[in-house]
């Protein structure tokens, strides 16, 4: 390292040290902000990367449960089955509801199972067991707080906590509560007795007189089906035919496309403001050392040492406040109430653009100092 | 550049400086100055403030570009040393700088201070400061080597300084009022390291000087007037 950088950075360590921890605090903001940005994607598509599905049969014309309301016929799923090329058929409903629990209002996306062909087998548990029950045993995520054994009604009834898993959350951050399908449908459903005799003296019927509805039917397919199978489902007309691409297509360049680019906007705000601060100290701190640097020429330094000398504090400025925003953010990152996933591209991606930031930082310095002539020490 | 006693160190021929003034006018710093340092002697320059005798020692130096004349180096032309880069070089191996205020990095100690001009010429750290501690112990300041210019009296300050101008062996030491800041018995103990310097390493130094007091430490007395010199252009090293 330069000799002089070096020396100047140990007798000025307070303000180094400070320009460090300020510069950490930033690049921890942004940090955070793509962290936070991963974890929501990584919510979003849990379910559709973990669940199996090649496809997804929604309602026409709509994009599927994670975009929009779908709507399909709870017996959908026959007609699916029948069609060549399928190996499976399950029907999905997810919905977000709000119940008070131990005197709080909470969110849970309640996410109905097709028992008993789907147990929940693909959720990866960290307690108890899958659904056996085709009523009243619920898979609860680890982020709703409910023990392993504990009832809870939901809607009329009462359910019990017989699995807890770990991850599944939705993509606004609610987390996942797995009953069977038909339970799933009369959480949604439950109504105040009053809004059923209200019902019912308009002439709409009671409940068992209505049609059950689902929100989609995932299927499985043979290899190198999922494309007959599509064209074939997608030909009836009333429903839509999505793949697994499609939906996340649909969610991270549609849903999330705002979010990502909102996210986007603060992580180069931030890197901003990091190369603002990184410029004002190194900035000031040239100011200061004018006097030596005209010193330092006349006794015959080259430009690349007082470069050297300038760019190498900005750059440890950056990899210390780097070193700090890392260890803040793995200290903190974990108790944020949303997930906040750091990915080794992600920190590199914010590495080099810091970098960059203590360049351009240091060049408003280092434009100065070679501006200055040895002469002006007589000055 | 290895010089011996009463060889040409520097020669100044009709040199001139001239820049615009404020007010638009060309203004002479420096006319026709001729001038010869040979080694091993010390010469003093006075002359009232604005005769240009500070201009002289910036050209001398290579700090500041004449307009007419050439400057010479034991018989090189200054004029061959074309980029800022080369000039730099030059200065750093030929040429030492004292100065009224010591200019000390006040970020470094003494020793530190004194090697600095090592270690930018590629010296490395340890063995510069090695050389250093030497050349401090040649002015008596090896007992305060570790201590930043803060912690150092003026008269200390400025026998770092002078000894970080004899780090890289200058044939050439130009000092610009180097005891202004002293009292006069410290002033004259600088101005007697200077000739002592000037003796033993057989460096030309010039001193631009407004103190009377040391006259008789001088080998010559220039006297400058509205940027020329009017008297003591005669070389007599002793």
């Amino acid at each position: 390292m330069n000799y002089l950088a070096w020396r100047d950075i140990t007798a000025n360590m307070m303000r180094f040290v400070l320009a460090a921890a300020g510069v950490g605090f930033l690049l921890t903001g942004s940090m955070g902000m793509l962290g936070l940005y991963r974890g929501v994607l990584h919510d979003a598509l849990s379910t559709i990367e973990e669940i199996g599905a090649d496809l997804w049969v929604v309602q026409g014309g709509r994009a599927g449960p994670f975009a929009e309301g779908s709507v399909v016929s709870a017996t959908l799923d026959r007609r699916v089955e029948g069609v060549a090329g399928t190996t499976g058929v399950r029907r999905f409903v997810q919905n977000n509801l709000q119940f008070d629990i131990d005197g709080q209002r909470r969110r849970i996306a309640v996410t109905g199972l097709d028992f008993p062909k789907d147990q929940g087998a693909w959720l990866s548990l960290v307690e108890g067991r899958l659904l056996q029950a085709a009523r009243g045993e619920a898979i609860a995520d680890a982020s709703l707080g409910l023990a392993l054994g504990r009832e809870v009604r939901l809607g009329r009834d009462l359910y019990r906590v017989v699995g807890i898993t770990s991850g599944q959350v939705d993509m606004s951050g609610d987390g996942q509560l797995f009953v069977t399908i038909p339970d799933a449908m009369d959480i949604a459903d439950s109504r105040t007795s009053e809004t059923v005799l209200l019902d019912r003296a308009q002439g709409l019927g009671v409940s068992a007189d209505r049609p059950s509805r689902i929100a989609a039917v995932i299927v499985t397919t043979l290899p190198g089906m999922s494309g007959d199978v599509a064209r074939s489902i997608a030909a009836w007309g009333d429903v839509a035919v999505l793949s697994r691409d499609d939906q996340r297509s649909v969610l991270v360049d549609g849903r999330l496309w705002r979010l990502r680019l909102q996210i986007l906007f603060f992580t180069v705000l931030l890197l901003t403001v990091t190369g603002v601060v990184i410029a004002m100290t190194i900035y000031n701190s040239t100011v200061e050392k004018l006097h030596e640097i005209a010193m330092l020429k006349l006794i015959g330094a080259r430009d690349g040492f007082i470069l050297s000398m300038i760019l190498e504090q900005a750059v440890l400025i950056g990899l210390l406040a780097y070193g700090l925003a890392l260890a803040l953010s793995m200290l903190l990152f974990p108790h944020f109430p949303r997930r906040v996933v750091l990915l080794p591209e992600d920190l590199a991606l914010i590495f080099g653009g810091l970098l960059l930031a203590c360049g351009l930082g240091s060049w408003i310095g280092i434009a100065r100092a070679m501006r200055v002539r040895a002469k002006e020490v007589l000055a | 550049m290895t010089p011996r006693r009463g060889r040409p160190v520097l020669s100044l021929r009709d040199v001139g400086v001239r820049y615009r003034g404020g007010d638009g006018a060309m203004v002479d710093a420096l006319a026709d100055v001729t001038l010869d340092l040979v080694a091993g002697e010390m010469i003093g320059i006075f002359g009232p403030s604005g005769c240009g005798k500070t201009t002289l020692l910036m050209a001398a130096g290579l700090l500041e570009t004449i307009t007419s004349g050439s400057v010479r180096f034991a018989g090189t032309a200054a004029a061959t040393i074309v980029d800022d880069a080369a000039l730099r070089d030059f200065r750093r191996r030929h040429i030492g700088f004292v100065f009224q205020k010591p200019n000390l990095v006040p970020f470094l100690t003494a020793v530190e201070n004194v090697a600095l001009a090592m270690v930018i010429d590629g010296v490395p750290r340890a063995a510069a400061e090695r050389r250093a501690m030497g050349l401090l112990a040649v002015l008596d300041m090896a007992h305060r080597a570790g201590n930043h210019p803060a912690r150092l009296s003026g008269g200390e300050q400025q026998r770092v300084a002078v000894a970080r101008a004899l780090a890289n062996d200058p044939i050439l030491l130009l000092a610009d009022e180097p005891t202004a800041a002293l009292d006069s018995r410290r002033g004259r103990q600088v101005m007697e390291l200077l000739l002592a310097i000037a003796r033993q390493r057989l460096a030309a130094i010039a001193v631009v000087t407004h103190d009377p007091r040391s006259m008789d430490l001088f080998d010559r007395v220039v006297e400058m007037e509205d940027g020329r010199v009017v008297a003591g252009n005669a070389s007599s090293a002793r």
